[in-house]
Order: structure tokens, then C-alpha cells, then sequence
């Protein structure tokens, strides 16, 4: 029952910014896959500091544009990578990129109603 | 209503939420900067000086809480708001922003809707800041001009706070709740007893505080404070507090105490007067604990002369000229005062040893006697100075300046231009001095005062035609008191006037006698002192004298000194013209020890002149016969009649005779004599 996407934030940020949202939105899906793979090179290496520096960033950037799951997956993965203590790093980032599709999904599907 | 946009620098690492942040805030008609780590983040804040900074806390390459303690330390004024950007679930990250910092904090996720107001109302706060900032800096600036400060004492807890002139103005290191005894410490301990009553009035209900009192500023400085203050009580009526104002009114005060001023100050040289400098050295005495401390006074020789001959405005110029030059040159905490026409006093509030005070004298006198230059005309004092210590000589004013005046009394007579310091010895030819001028007080009143008189004879006939009268005082105890000292003692005191009024009516009054017994051209010779010349209307006195007569003026000869003639001949000159046309005769006395200036001598309206005894008792020597000779001929080539005083034998009498003298006077014709004495005298001529 998690839920992927925070409509009201989502819709509020609308209000303010207007069709500027789409713009954001567009940003997200064109940055965010490099992020997942620096974080996926990382946990390859892995360099703890590295997994904590993007997990922290795809936090921030999720949560910015009103994901749910997705920025509470990366918090569990930059608290991992603060304490250092990345053995379940493959498994979690699995469940990352999951919830990332999943809410690219509703991404698109927000901006092809809404704009 | 704004024209130039607020400027906001987003300090984020991840460029979603800098996009995010610049649309939103763009939307609302903010300006952004964007910098995507600390150092970039403080880079932009130098070069832009944003109005408000909004902070992500964990950045690569120098980190939020990092960038804010580096934008602080760089705006060390100014207070930019700054915002951290943290996560609600982070106190610790909270805690460590307001730390290093920052102003407020947003949580991620950011609430866009509030974005902007938040931003806003920190700009505001920080403008308001800003203006209350310097508008406290510059009402500390006024209180500072004004001299103000407020203070607030509370009084269940016994702590003062204020400003930090009020800590100035009270002289006490700023600190704040401090004791009001703490506080009130440099308070004068005179004026403490007001306060602690004010403060007790307050305690019994008075609400309002006016109360002005001293503090002492410096080492030597005290100002004036006023302070206004109101009293709070809780609902019991019991003082809580007390919260007032601090104004330092020492200008004002001297404003208001102008006249009090002019009363304790010389309005010629500013410098403090009698009066006040017996106030002054009264409490130091009282205050002094036993330091080391001197009075020293002293007047310039001969300033009568001095002032005489540069007349009324240039006298004064030199007085302002000689208090400055002594403010120069005593340090600033010795007191100096004017007490008479020339007469100053130092107070040398402290010395630390015989050697310092030495030093300093040496070098005071030194630089008083430098010249002075007054309407290019250089003129060189020397002045009589005298020295008491404190608590040597004495412990309390009055006796200070006594002693101090002693010591100058004595250097004066024994000379002048130098320094004496007092001596017990001192005090008591003082005293003697004192007691001989409080006997001399009553003299007169008891027939003391006596006029013995000299035959003066003709020449040739060696038959008396005058007298020379004489001042004698027949003291009870010490029986004859010579001239030479009760003379100047009289002059000083003024009681010369007196006597020598006395002197003028007794002679004429034997004069009228021996007319009276046949000797009609009988005449009277009468010294006139200086200071009568000016202590007196000595040409309405002669009038009286005139009078109350019914000789003929011609035969009253009045006698001035050649030195004093001289010193101040223009002005003696009209005097002794007065007298002249009241029809008396006028002589010079001690003819030739006074440097004459020939070129005055004949326009002085004389009719005789008497040759100085000194050189009669030369007349044993070539030289002195060539002087008199050369007095004589002069005389008779101004058609001036010829006395000669001193003559004790033969010798000295043919020489005068064969130079044609007119008129003779000595030992050989007749010591000075009582007035019942001189008749008998005169009767063995009838």
C-alpha cells in the first residue's frame, strides 16, 4: 500500500510554478537514471562515502518532486552507506530501482494528464 | 513597491531541487543564484551579496554548516538570512544549523505553497533587524554625543545593567549585573548619602528619582551626573525595579553655576582665585592621606614699577601672559590660582620625594624667569617665591598658605628673585613681624608716633632756617624702632597713609609755633613715601593740610626720593606739578644714587635738591669732592637750591662753603630732636 507519488505536494507545486512543473518533471527523468547508476557503480566498488553522497541526492531530487517510496529507500541506502555497513547494499538497490520505475510510471502519467 | 528585486542564492547540490527552488521562487518575483556546493555557494555570496541564502546541509566539497560559519565570519555586521534546508527527521542537523548560524530552517520535502512567505518574512525580519541595528547604533551614537545612558537596577536581585555610556558616565568597567555598590564606586564618597537616601525614598513609595551628584572621572576630574529614574512596584507595593536615564551635566552644571564661577575664578586670567583655592587646598588637606603635597606662592618683584611704566592694558597682558606660561609649565594636576594683583599660588597636589619637588621648582622658576614679550618689548621678571609642604609645615589650609607666604615675605626682603622654602625659624620673625605690625596698628592711637626735627642752617650764617621732620616710633617695650624697619613694615600694611598724614599736620603744626616765636622764614621739610604717592590722594591731603593754616605754602618742602621720582616720572611729574601750584616746595632727596636722567631732572617742577649723604662722607677722597662739586654746579645751572645732609666736621663744612652750598644739615648743626627739644633750639638763635 505504499504509495508512490504525493499528488497533493505534486498538484501544490503546480499551483506555484505552473506548466514550469513539466519542465522539472522532464529533469527528473533525464537525470535521475544517471544518479541510480552512479549509485549502482558505487555499491559495485564498494565505496561507502560514494553510496551515501547518491543515495542522499536521489533522496533529495524524489522527494523534491513529491515521490513517497522512493526517497524512503534512498534514506535507508544513505544511512547504510553513512554507518558503512553495505552487505545488504545489492539487495536494497534492487528495491530502488523497483520503486524507481514504478514511480517514472506515475510520472509520466501525471504529466500526460495534467499538461 | 519593491524596484529591485530580493535576491535569493540556493546553495544545493542536487540540481532537481534547484530547478524546483528557482521556478518557484522566480514565480514570485525573487532573483536566484545558484551554487552547487559551499565553497561555490560562498564564492556567489561574495560577489552578490543576496538577500537571503537558502542551504542544503550535506554538499560535497565544503558542506551547509561549513559555508554558513564562512559567510558569518565574512559579513561579521551584517546578519543575511540564512535558511537550512534539512530534513524534518534530523534534529541533530536542526540543532547544528542554528549552531553555526543560521537564521531558520525549511524541511524536505519543501512545502512550495509556504516557500516564498517564508522567504519573504525572513527578508523582512532581517531588514527590521537591520534598521533597528542601526538605528540602536545610532541612538548609542546620540546617547554617546548627549552624553546619556540608561541603566536598570533590579532591585530584589541587587543587579545594575545598562548601556555602555552609562558605565562610562558611573566610571566603572562595563559589566553587566553588577552590585549597585559595585556600581555607585567612584561615586565622590560625599554625594553617596544622597544616593542611598534616593534610594530609600523609592523603597518608601517616591516614584520618581532627580538626583544629580559627582563622580570622580579621572585622576583629578570629577563630573557632574543628573540621573532621572522611575520606580516599579509589584501588587504588594514593594520596589522591584528602578529604570532611568544618566546625563553627564558637567558643562551644564558649569553653565548653571556661571556666576558661582566668576565668584571662584579671576575673570582677567581665568585662573581660580582666592577663594577658591583655599576651598580647593581645604580639601585636599582633608583628603590628602598623609602624601606629600606643596603650596607654592609667589608674586613678581617690583610689579608695582613694572606695571606703572607699561601702564593699565599692557600690565594685564603680561599678567595673561605669566598664567598661561605657569598653566604650561605645572602638570595637570596641580592646582593654580591667582590671589592678588600679582601674586599666584601652586598647589603640588603630590611629590614623591624632596628630590622631585627640587626639580620641579628649579625648573618653574626657571621657566617663569624666561622673557616675556609683551607689545615687542621683552621684558625679564623675577619673582619671590615661597614653599610649605604638606604635612611637614602644616596639616590644614589656612596654615599652609601662612607659611608658604612666610617664606616668600623672607625671600622677598632679603632680596627677591629666589626661592625659599619655609622654615620654623621663619614663623617666628614672622611672628615678630606680626606682633611688631599689630603694636604698630595702635601706635598712632597711643602717641607713639613721634616727629623729631633736624636744623637745617644757612651756609654762611650757619643760623637755622629749616628743619628736616623725621618719623620716630617710641615703642613701650623695645623703646626707638628705626625707620628702616617700620617704614616698609607701614607701606605694607598701609598704614603709611595714617602716618604720614600725622607727619604733615604735627610738622606743620611746629612750624606754625616757631613762626609764632619770630623765625618767621622757618620752613619744614616732610618725606613723602611712595606708596603715599599712590595709596592716597596725596594732593587732597595737602589741600586740607593747606587748609587748615595760615602759613605760606612756600615754607612746607615736600621731599620725594630721586629713585622713586624716577621710576614713574611722567605720572609724578603731573602730580608733583599739582602740589607745586598749591604753592609748596618740592626737593629731591638722596640726590644721586638714583641714575637721574638729567633730561628729566629740569622737567621736574623742583625748587631743591639735596645731595645724598654718601657722598659728603666721601668728600674726603678726590673723587667724592669732584661729585659734589659736579651736584652743585649742576644745581645752581638748573637754578635749583643746594641741601647738603651728613655734615659731622670742619672739613666737610669749608668744602661746602667754598662751593657755595646753600643750605647745610648733620650731626654738627643738631641731631633730629623732639618738637619741645627744637624750640629750645631754636631759642638760643633769637
Amino acid at each position: 500500500m505504499s504509495q508512490i507519488l504525493d499528488y497533493d505536494n505534486l498538484n501544490m507545486l503546480k499551483e506555484v510554478i505552473g506548466d514550469d512543473l513539466k519542465s522539472i518533471l522532464e529533469s527528473f527523468n533525464e537525470i535521475t537514471p544517471t544518479v541510480i547508476q552512479q549509485l549502482e557503480h558505487a555499491i559495485a566498488e564498494q565505496n561507502a562515502e560514494q553510496i551515501r553522497h547518491h543515495a542522499h541526492t536521489l533522496k533529495g531530487s524524489a522527494a523534491n518532486v513529491g515521490a513517497i517510496a522512493l526517497p524512503a529507500l534512498a534514506l535507508e541506502m544513505e544511512n547504510m552507506g553513512r554507518a558503512g555497513e553495505i552487505t545488504d547494499a545489492t539487495a536494497l538497490f534492487t528495491k530502488i530501482t523497483a520503486s524507481y520505475s514504478e514511480l517514472t510510471n506515475e510520472i509520466n502519467r501525471y504529466m500526460s494528464t495534467e499538461f | 513597491m519593491n524596484p529591485q528585486p530580493n535576491k535569493i542564492l540556493i546553495v544545493d547540490d542536487d540540481l532537481i531541487t534547484r530547478i524546483t527552488l528557482t521556478k518557484v521562487l522566480e514565480r514570485s518575483g525573487f532573483q536566484t543564484i545558484q551554487a552547487e556546493n559551499g565553497r561555490l555557494g560562498l564564492n556567489q555570496f561574495i560577489k552578490q551579496s543576496p538577500d537571503l541564502v537558502l542551504m542544503d546541509a550535506l554538499m560535497p566539497e565544503m558542506n551547509g554548516y561549513e559555508a554558513i560559519t564562512a559567510i558569518r565570519n565574512y559579513e561579521k555586521d551584517r546578519a543575511v538570512p540564512i535558511l537550512m534546508l534539512t530534513s524534518l527527521d534530523d534534529i541533530e542537523s536542526i540543532d547544528h544549523a542554528f549552531e553555526v548560524g543560521a537564521t531558520d530552517f525549511v524541511t524536505k520535502p519543501i512545502n512550495w505553497s509556504l516557500l516564498s512567505q517564508r522567504v519573504r518574512y525572513s527578508i523582512r525580519t532581517s531588514q527590521i533587524e537591520d534598521d533597528l541595528r542601526r538605528s540602536k547604533a545610532q541612538l548609542a551614537y546620540a546617547q554617546k554625543l548627549a552624553k546619556l545612558g540608561y541603566w536598570e537596577w533590579d532591585a530584589l536581585v541587587d543587579e545594575v545593567s545598562g548601556s555602555d555610556s552609562v558605565f562610562q558616565l558611573f566610571n566603572v568597567p562595563k559589566q553587566n549585573n553588577i552590585n549597585m555598590e559595585r556600581f555607585l564606586s567612584s561615586v565622590i564618597p560625599q554625594d553617596l548619602a544622597l544616593l542611598h537616601q534616593a534610594v530609600s525614598d523609592a523603597a518608601h513609595g517616591q516614584s520618581h528619582i532627580q538626583i544629580s551628584f559627582r563622580v570622580k572621572s579621572g585622576s583629578h576630574t570629577i563630573s557632574h551626573i543628573e540621573c532621572l529614574g522611575e520606580v516599579q512596584y509589584d501588587e504588594e507595593n514593594r520596589m522591584e525595579r528602578i529604570v532611568g536615564s544618566a546625563q553627564d551635566i558637567t558643562r551644564l552644571h558649569k553653565a548653571e553655576s556661571l556666576i558661582d564661577y566668576q565668584a571662584r575664578h579671576d575673570n582677567l586670567t581665568e585662573l581660580a582665585n582666592r577663594t577658591f583655592f583655599s576651598e580647593e587646598l581645604t580639601k585636599h588637606c582633608k583628603q590628602s592621606d598623609q602624601q606629600t603635597s606643596a603650596v607654592i606662592i609667589f608674586d613678581v618683584d617690583r610689579f608695582k614699577t613694572i606695571n606703572d611704566n607699561l601702564g593699565q592694558n599692557q600690565g594685564d597682558d603680561l599678567l595673561i601672559a605669566l598664567s598661561n606660561r605657569i598653566k604650561r609649565i605645572t602638570r595637570d594636576g596641580d592646582f593654580i590660582a591667582r590671589l592678588g594683583s600679582d601674586e599666584f599660588a601652586i598647589l603640588i597636589r603630590y611629590y614623591k620625594d624632596t628630590n622631585e619637588l627640587n626639580q620641579m621648582v628649579n625648573r618653574l622658576f626657571k621657566e617663569l624667569k624666561q622673557p616675556f614679550i609683551i607689545h615687542e618689548q621683552e621684558l625679564f621678571l623675577t619673582y619671590s617665591m615661597g614653599i610649605a609642604n604638606l604635612p611637614e609645615d602644616a596639616t590644614d589650609a589656612q596654615s599652609l598658605v601662612q607659611k608658604a607666604n612666610v617664606a616668600r615675605g623672607q625671600a622677598k626682603q632679603t632680596g627677591g628673585n629666589q626661592t625659599l622654602f619655609y622654615r620654623a625659624e621663619m614663623n617666628a620673625e614672622a611672628k615678630q613681624q606680626l606682633l611688631l605690625e599689630n603694636d604698630l596698628r595702635r601706635a598712632l592711637d597711643h602717641n607713639q608716633i613721634q616727629v623729631y626735627f633736624q636744623p637745617q642752617v644757612d651756609t654762611h650764617t650757619l643760623k637755622p632756617v629749616g628743619a628736616e621732620a623725621l618719623v620716630r616710633w617710641i615703642h613701650p617695650e623695645i623703646g626707638m624702632v628705626s625707620p628702616v624697619v617700620f617704614i616698609p613694615l607701614a607701606e605694607s600694611t598701609g598704614l603709611i597713609v595714617e602716618i604720614g598724614r600725622y607727619v604733615m599736620q604735627e610738622s606743620v603744626r611746629q612750624l606754625e609755633k616757631w613762626h609764632a616765636l619770630g623765625f618767621t622764614q622757618m620752613r619744614v621739610g616732610i618725606n613723602l613715601s611712595a606708596r603715599q604717592f599712590t595709596l592716597t590722594d596725596l594732593v587732597l591731603d595737602v589741600e586740607n593740610l593747606l587748609s587748615n593754616t595760615q602759613l605760606n605754602p612756600k615754607f612746607i618742602d615736600l621731599e620725594i626720593t630721586e629713585s622713586f621720582a624716577m621710576s614713574n616720572a611722567d605720572q609724578n611729574i603731573s602730580i608733583l606739578n599739582s602740589l607745586k601750584a598749591m604753592g609748596v616746595s618740592i626737593s629731591i632727596d638722596d640726590f644721586g644714587t638714583g641714575y637721574s636722567s638729567l633730561a628729566y631732572l629740569h622737567k621736574f617742577p623742583i625748587n631743591t635738591i639735596k645731595i645724598d649723604r654718601s657722598f659728603i662722607l666721601n668728600l674726603t677722597s678726590k673723587e667724592g669732592q669732584s661729585i659734589a662739586r659736579t651736584i652743585i654746579a649742576m644745581a645752581n645751572a638748573l637754578d635749583l637750591e643746594v641741601i647738603a645732609e651728613g655734615i659731622e666736621d670742619d672739613e666737610q663744612l669749608k668744602f661746602l662753603q667754598e662751593k657755595n652750598c646753600d643750605i647745610l644739615q648733620g650731626f654738627k648743626f643738631g641731631k633730629p630732636m623732639p618738637a619741645d627739644k627744637f624750640i629750645t633750639y631754636l631759642e638760643q638763635f633769637k
